[in-house]
């Protein structure tokens, strides 16, 4: 889970940005299309459902759209559309709505996840459905304030400098945040009878 | 111990990048473009903002330039020694004096100007009302009264009733 390392200035990125705030509908498209994967993984992380997630990256995507001229560095883009993205994806998890949709339906996301035992090593022979389910289980139930930069930094999209600015929070929280999280999946998980046999 | 941690910790990892990874949907770009409304002006947020603005400012010069009622005007103290001395002292008039006082406008200014006395406010009462003639009511006779037309009276004719057949059933 090592954070994603910072890239240099792209171009195009400049480029599609000021034709973006001319009204290019199509170059806001393909500013959006270099960075939905790591926006749908970040409203993701926020609340946990595909599709909420998806409403959260399209109403931010809205946002952006409107406020492109808020841009002060377009070099920036990236950073501040995540950071878009996950407010607006924060506001659909706070909703009444959303709540509502959690507690009273059965989607997908309530299976325990399919587990992709694809590394021949021995070792990976261990990660079987039902860990794989345990640990999804240990994860949502993580209080928000562990389990959002937890989330966000198993992506392997973003710097815990980037997950700070997102979250609002101090770097150093971030970081404690994140090994605080691992450390209580760890003891749960041994709890369950998935840690160190002795 | 080590390898049993590590692959936990690789799997921890793995189920965590899973619950973030989301599926692929080539026409989400198409569908998030479809979506954008129109662009508006770099400065068209700014629209609401002046609009209230405005408003704010046209009531607030209505409000200030709108019609008072007029205060009563306030003499200086040169308009003050200026103004038309008050009469003088009146003289007292002896009782039983008839006399009528006019309405004044300044009364109160006069009144306050007059020396408080005590006693009786008889100059202040209205006056004596004269006494009435006397009134004589000498007597009169009938014949002395105005001739009237004499009262006529024309007969009333009741004309006969019909008689009918009827008879009322005995009980």
């Amino acid at each position: 889970m090592a954070p994603r390392e910072e890239t240099a200035v792209d171009p195009e990125v400049l480029r599609l940005v000021a034709l973006a705030r001319t009204g290019d509908r199509t170059a806001f498209g393909r500013l959006i299309e270099r960075h939905l994967t790591a926006a749908r993984r970040v409203a993701l992380a926020a609340v946990g459902q595909p599709s909420d997630a998806d409403e959260a990256v399209q109403e931010a995507s809205v946002a952006a759209w409107r406020r492109l001229d808020a841009l002060n560095d377009p070099a920036a883009f990236r950073g501040w559309f995540l950071r878009i993205v996950w407010r607006k994806a924060i506001d659909r998890r706070r909703s009444v709505r959303s709540w509502f949709d959690r507690f009273s339906s059965t989607t997908s996301d309530d299976r325990p996840m399919e587990f992709p035992a694809a590394d021949p090593a021995p070792d990976a022979l261990l990660l079987s459905r039902e860990l794989a389910a345990a640990i999804t289980q240990v994860v949502r139930s993580l209080p928000r304030k562990l389990r959002d930069p937890f989330l966000l930094a198993a992506s392997g999209d973003h710097r815990y400098e980037d997950i700070a600015v997102m979250l609002g929070t101090p770097l150093g929280t971030v970081k404690w945040r994140i090994a605080e999280a691992r450390r209580v999946i760890r003891l749960k998980l041994d709890h369950m009878g998935y840690g160190d046999p002795r | 111990m080590s390898t049993t941690l590590s692959s936990l910790d690789s799997a921890i990892d793995q189920v965590a990048k899973g619950m973030v990874a989301a599926p692929d949907d080539p026409e989400m770009v198409a569908r998030l473009v479809s979506a954008l409304p129109e662009r508006s002006s770099r400065l068209g947020w700014l629209i609401p903002q002046c609009a209230a603005l405005g408003a704010i400012v046209i009531t607030a010069v209505v409000w200030s330039t709108r019609e008072r009622p007029a205060s009563p005007a306030l003499l200086s103290s040169t308009q003050i020694a200026a103004a038309p001395a008050l009469p003088g002292a009146i003289t007292p008039r002896e009782p039983g004096t008839a006399f009528r006082t006019l309405p004044s406008e300044h009364s109160e200014l006069s009144e306050a100007s007059e020396p408080l006395r005590l006693g009786s406010d008889f100059e202040r009462s209205l006056p004596a009302l004269e006494i009435a003639d006397t009134l004589i009511v000498s007597d009169v006779t009938p014949s002395e009264l105005p001739a009237s037309p004499a009262l006529e009276l024309t007969p009333i004719g009741v004309p006969d009733l019909p008689l009918t057949a009827e008879s009322f059933p005995p009980r």
